[in-house]
């Protein structure tokens, strides 16, 4: 039996902060994004009628939360909720606005997500070091120092090279590809082209990931409005028609005979979302991949079936799937790593950008079908929606 | 000085925490289907219930590892750069420790479990098979 189809458009997108400088707190930078996301897709803040927030892992209602609601003077909502799936939270929560608008319970639903990790004058590393002592056995993991996303992605990345028998350049290649993207986006972090040479003179994070095989944080918010198709077709920018969502949610178990670390939910998320639209992973023009680590595009490229286990270096080989390469372009405005890193809006603001042309210098010729991801946790939730361009599929 | 943390036991892990804090490594053997788990409450492959608690035999594979130059802990400051990584138990379970000592650490490489004490609570560490302890 054929599942009922989303009838969903993204119609305004609103960016605010997206910097280290930035002071704001989330909530605020929160309400600022709904605010240039409705401005952008040509609504009054009245026309708004359901909000979906997400926030960081580690946040609480105190930094982001329903109140949203109250902050933005938005009167009688027909849908206001959290949507929390670890770093997979701004796809599910645009997921939930698609239902939401597909069956009239709201027409114009904003979904936001926001976060401010840095303080402006410290290092990085105090962005994500939470301090943790943890529960059961997922809590060993910080018995055995492995704190932040870095040390445990690294154990993924460790573990993908020793079993295909490569080496570091094959991390590096994906930061190389990515920076050289960002040099093309005035919004993206570190725009420095980055050579082999730099890739392996930098400091070691955790090993196998250096410096440039980690996201870039920033304080800032993203924002999108959804509505249906055809309210979005009478917008004030091109429409952006959500073709497909899915999840994948591996849950494998940590035991001989399992490979948890390199397990990937795009497997699952992929095959239902070719199988619902009749594409292929040939018929996608550009990859908006979450790579808050290097490691995570190799292993989403193999997961969604564009290259056998191994073999996804190849999409990089020779600057490949950078700005003029031969091969399909990836995370065109520098992704997390040289980008900004906000979670799964990062991948979600520049396929909105690529589908209505509005990419600037990087735009694509070809933007009609466009893959972003989102991950949670090391590799256990994923999320995965290809977006379309107005002039493919309206 | 801070030492480093050490989970709270929840339902599935209260045996084997337990049995480290008296410094064994203790397996829980489904009665059912006989698959080994480290901390369980329903048996993943059959949907067993019952476990007989058993001694792991202490030899294990790295599944990974990485050697982290952050400490996002005080804990681990003064031990930088420092191991840790997944273990793979010959009897088929894995869990995340400390990889202490000298050596080569490798994908694949043979450790044997280390009982380590962190004021009153015991943890797993692993070393090298060919790595004596000190």
């Amino acid at each position: 039996m054929a599942s009922a189809r989303l009838d969903a458009s993204i119609s305004g997108l609103g960016r605010v902060g997206l910097t280290r400088t930035e002071t704001r707190p989330a909530a605020e930078l929160a309400r600022q994004a709904v605010i240039a996301a409705a401005k952008d897709a040509g609504l009054a803040m009245s026309a708004i009628d359901g909000l979906v927030v997400c926030r960081s892992g580690g946040a609480s209602d105190a930094v982001l939360g329903l109140d949203l609601q109250r902050a933005l003077g938005l009167r009688d909502l027909k849908l206001n909720r959290i949507a929390l799936c670890e770093g997979a939270s701004a796809l599910a929560a645009i997921h939930t606005a698609s239902l939401a608008v597909s069956t009239g319970m709201a027409r114009h639903v904003a979904c936001v997500f926001a976060d401010a990790p840095v303080t402006p004058g410290t290092q990085m590393r105090a962005a994500f070091g939470r301090q943790k002592t943890g529960t059961g056995m997922e809590g060993l993991r910080y018995t055995a120092g492995l704190f932040g996303g870095a040390a445990v992605h690294a154990l993924s990345a460790q573990r993908y090279l020793a079993l295909h028998d490569l080496g570091e350049e094959v991390l590096a290649d994906v930061a190389i590809t990515t920076r050289a993207w960002a040099a093309l986006n005035p919004e993206a972090s570190y725009r420095k082209p980055l050579t082999r040479e730099d890739c392996a003179a930098a400091r070691y994070i955790a090993e196998p990931l250096r410096l440039f095989d980690c996201a870039a944080p920033v304080n800032g918010a993203i924002a999108v409005v959804v509505t249906t198709g055809s309210r979005a077709a009478a917008g004030a920018q091109p429409a952006v028609p959500i073709l497909a969502y899915a999840e994948g949610h591996p849950g494998t178990p940590d035991r001989q005979g399992f490979d948890r670390a390199l397990t990937h939910g795009g497997a699952t998320a992929g095959r239902a979302m070719f199988e619902a639209t009749g594409l292929t992973p040939a018929d996608i023009d550009i990859c908006q991949f979450y790579d808050a680590f290097s490691i995570m595009p190799l292993l989403a490229l193999e997961a969604y079936g564009f290259h056998a286990p191994g073999e996804a270096r190849t999409a990089y080989a020779g600057g490949a799937a950078g700005p003029g390469g031969s091969g399909m372009p990836i995370n065109t405005g520098g992704g997390h790593l040289s980008g900004y890193y906000l979670q799964g809006m990062t991948p979600v603001a520049e396929a909105v950008l690529q589908a209505r042309g509005a990419a600037g210098e990087r735009q694509r010729e070809r933007a009609g079908t466009i893959l972003v991801t989102n991950e949670g946790g090391r590799l256990d939730y994923h999320a995965g929606m290809i977006l379309g361009s107005a002039e493919q599929w309206a | 000085m801070t030492t480093q943390p050490v989970p709270e036991p929840d339902l599935a892990s209260a045996q084997l925490l337990d049995a480290l804090d008296e410094g064994r490594l203790d397996l829980l053997r489904c009665r059912q289907c006989g698959t080994a788990h480290l901390a369980v409450l329903v048996c993943d492959a059959c949907g067993g219930t019952d476990f007989a608690a058993e001694q792991a035999n202490g030899v294990g594979t790295i599944y990974s590892f990485t050697r982290t130059h952050i400490a996002h802990h005080p804990a681990f400051a003064d031990r930088l750069p420092f191991c840790g990584g997944i273990v793979e138990l010959t009897e088929g379970p894995r869990l995340f420790a400390p990889l202490v000592g000298e050596g080569l650490f490798a994908v694949g490489a043979t450790v044997t479990f280390e009982p380590q004490r962190v004021e009153s609570r015991g943890i797993a560490a692993f070393r090298l098979a060919d790595q004596l302890p000190p």
